[in-house]
Formats: structure tokens, sequence, C-alpha cells
């Protein structure tokens, strides 16, 4: 498959629904922002110490479940293709709970705010964190847009989206602790 | 104009298949209309594809037959010294093919708006599956160099509202229902102000250009690519 040039030059892009919207379209900045995200996370696998290799391929099904929710975003219920789209498995969120209740297990419990950062992994985790909680924003808004009840795909991805932000959270916190960094925590007199 | 088929439910996703070759046409030197076997329970929407695998290469072909037809048909064009076109332009018949499907998203959507189809080449391939599926009243510009390379023609242009061949390098005169020049042309000058689908498939600088075409001309219209390349 090779990248299509040229076709968007004009500013303007096709939905997965037809659609010709120009490049600012709110859909395309939420579909941008998971894309953002999962290159996030690929910055994040890159940065793993050796000790937290084991995260890999955990964060690679993460990058993987991304895909799906990128195309509802750009999808209108009401194309043919959309019929076509895999629905959103719940059985990832689910994936994301247990992860996040094996990784707390291990975890102090968190007496104040931490400044995000730490080693570079746990700094990219960190990064993942609020991008996620952007395209977790965006996706509330496109909602507001539309009446009546959120589509299932939606509903579903809001779930996924607001347990991935804590996923990730609870991981730099992880990724910290492996690489025997220090949490900083937040002070009022900094 | 809107069949039934299209309101089923999205059909499975098949795995791997192997398929038998059961006839091959040649409709002109380099291009081969494929008759291969269908599984029983194997369902499609026109416009999509099947992914055929050979010598640890994949690569995609859309299906030319329609849903109710019994066999799937695929159209190749023969890219000299490629991995995959060559062996299924040569294959003999009972050669078992290796396929998984069917995949993509290239598929009709009803609509109070005219369909304009586009294609390039071999590009027909999904369009002769819609029309197979009950699709009428589309406009359809198909491009080729000669009018030998209007495949399926005589079965589109009675169900289109208006067929169009572009030939970029067919001698004067011209054969009826034919224009000279490219797709992009009868797109810039012989589509009347109005609502419009376009869906656009066959080879992707063709696309590209449609779209600023339709961009610039048709700011509302609905656009649907499928590009080979
Ligand atoms: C969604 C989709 C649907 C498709 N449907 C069809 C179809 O219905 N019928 C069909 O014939 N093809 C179709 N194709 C193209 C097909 O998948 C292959 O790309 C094509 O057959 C060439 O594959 P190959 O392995 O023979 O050549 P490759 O080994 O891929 O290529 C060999 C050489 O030829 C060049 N090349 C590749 N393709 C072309 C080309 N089209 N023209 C000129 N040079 C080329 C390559 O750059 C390379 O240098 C489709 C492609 C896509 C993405």
């Amino acid at each position: 498959m090779k990248v299509a040039t040229g076709s968007g030059d004009g500013g303007r892009t096709s939905l997965f629904s037809g659609e010709r919207v120009l490049k600012d379209d709110e859909r395309l900045e939420a579909s941008g922002d998971v894309d953002e995200l999962n290159a996030v996370i690929g910055g994040l696998i890159a940065a793993l110490p050796p000790e937290a290799a084991s995260c890999a391929p955990e964060l690679r099904t993460v990058q993987s479940d991304l895909f799906p929710i990128g195309a509802w975003l750009s999808a209108d219920g009401s194309a043919p293709s959309a019929a076509l789209l895999p629905p959103l498995d719940p059985e990832g969120t689910a994936r994301l709970e247990r992860a996040i209740g094996r990784m707390e297990a291990a975890l102090p419990e968190l007496r104040s705010f931490l400044l995000p950062g730490g080693c570079p992994a746990a700094a990219w985790a960190h990064l993942a964190r609020t991008v996620c909680r952007r395209a977790e924003r965006r996706l509330v808004r496109l909602g507001r847009g539309s009446p009546g009840e959120a589509p299932a795909w939606r509903r579903e991805a809001l779930r996924y989206l607001n347990r991935l932000s804590d996923y990730f959270f609870v991981l730099a916190r992880t990724l910290n602790r492996v690489a025997g960094v220090e949490e900083t925590p937040w002070r009022r007199e900094a | 104009m809107a069949p039934g088929s299209l309101n089923a439910p999205a059909p499975p996703i098949a795995g791997r298949q192997t398929l038998r070759l059961l006839a091959r046409r040649s409709l002109s030197p380099e291009v081969f209309e494929l008759d291969l076997e269908r599984p029983p329970g194997f369902r499609f929407l026109p416009g999509q594809r099947l992914r055929i695998r050979e010598g640890g290469v994949e690569r995609d072909y859309t299906i030319a037959s329609g849903p109710g037809e019994g066999v799937l048909r695929i159209l190749v064009r023969r890219v000299p010294g490629g991995s995959i076109s060559p062996f299924l332009c040569e294959a003999p018949p009972g050669t078992a093919i290796a396929a998984s499907g069917p995949h993509g998203y290239f598929v009709f959507a009803p609509a109070p708006r005219t369909p304009v189809f586009a294609a390039t080449g071999v590009g027909i391939a999904p369009f002769r599956s819609m029309a197979a599926s009950g699709v009428r009243g589309f406009v359809l510009f198909h491009g080729a160099g000669r009018a030998g390379g209007l495949f399926y023609r005589e079965f589109l242009e009675p169900r289109a509202a208006r067929y169009r061949g572009c030939l970029s390098r067919q001698a004067q005169p011209l054969p009826a229902g034919t224009r000279p020049g490219r797709v992009t042309d009868a797109l810039r000058e012989e589509l009347a102000e109005g609502d419009y689908d376009f869906y656009l498939c066959g080879r992707g600088e063709m696309i590209a250009e449609a779209l600023q075409v339709i961009d610039a001309r048709f700011p509302r219209a609905r656009v649907f690519t499928e590009p080979f390349s």
C-alpha cells in the first residue's frame, strides 16, 4: 500500500462516510488526536527500559485497539460501509482494567499529586495520558453535536479512552518504580 | 435503486480460503477475466475485494461479479514482472488460489443524489458488481486507451443513466458513446451543476486529479475512493 500523494493538497479530505470536509473538521480533529496518541505510544515503547520490555506487547495491543476507534470517528453510522466496521469490543476496556489492577497492587499508595515525569518511558506515558484525555474531550464534544442516545461505538470508545488514561498514569508510576526513579510530589511552594 | 442486499447485516469476514480457478478469458492483450469458485455461504457486498496470496505476497482484486452470481469473477491487468498478476494471468484452470475476504469498504451507499462512477481500466470491476446487484441510474465515466479497454460496456451501458467512454489514445473517428481525453476531463466538462455521490476507482493519479475537480466544482458532494495504485 502506498501513501496517496496529492489527494489532499486542496485542504480537504474524505470522511469514511464520503463527505468531503476541510481538514480542520472536528471529526478529523478527533481521529487526529487518536492518531497522535498512537504515535506517542510508539515513542513510549521505544523508550521502555530493558526491565520493562514486557510492557511492549500490551502497548502494541493498545495501538491496534486505537485503529478501529479512529475509523469509527470518521464514519457516519448511516453509511453502509459503517456496517462493515467491526464493533468495538468491550474486552479491550476490561483488559485495561485488569492491567490497572495488576500494576496498582504493586504500587505505594498515592498521597499527593505527582509532577509528570521521571524516567524517559514514564515521561512518555504521562504524555500519552494527556493526549488520551484530549482525544476523550474531543469525543465528548462530538457527541454534544448529535442529539439522541450515543451510538454503541461512541459509548464504548469513551469507556476505553477514559480507562486508557488511567492506565497510562499507573503505567508511568510503575515504570518509575521499575527504573528506580523516585516520584516527585507536587508542593505548593516549589 | 437501493438493492436489498445492501441493507443486510455486515457479512462475515471469511478467513483464508482456497478458491479453484474455473476459467479465464482474455478481454484485451493485458487484461484477463478470471472465474473463481465461490465457496458455499461466501457473502460480500458489491465493491469489496479478495486478497490473493501467492509465494508469500498478497494483492487485492475487486470482485466484478454480483452477489447473486454463482462464481467470483475478477479482472486482472498483467503487470510485467509483478509478483502476483502474471501468475493469475497464466495459471491453468483448476489451480488452487489462496484468498481471503471479503475486504474493503468501497460499497454503494443508496442516496437521493445521483451516483457518478468514474473508473480507469480494470477499476471498472466494482461498478460491474454494483450494477449486477441492481444499482441503476448512475452516470459512468470509464477511462481507457482505446475502445477495446471499455470492459463490460454492453452490460453497463443499458443500466446507466449516462455512459461515457473516455479514450485517451483512440484514433478518430471515435465510436458512439465515447469522447477523447480522460475521465477527469469528462468530470470537468460533462456534468451539470447538481448533487452527486462520486465513486472513484482505479489509478491513484486519476483519483487525486478527480478530487481536485470535485472539490472545485461540487464542494458538497460525497466522495468514495478506491485507488488500485
Ligand atoms: C484496493 C485495491 C483493489 C485492487 N483491485 C484490482 C483489480 O481488481 N484488478 C487488478 O488488476 N488490480 C487490482 N489492484 C492492484 C493489484 O492489487 C496489484 O497491485 C497489481 O496486480 C500488481 O501486483 P503484482 O504483484 O503483479 O505486481 P508488483 O510485484 O506489486 O509490482 C511489480 C512492479 O510493477 C509496478 N506496478 C505495480 N502495479 C502497477 C500498475 N498497476 N501499473 C504499472 N506498474 C505497476 C510496481 O511498482 C513494481 O515495480 C488493486 C489494488 C488495490 C489496492
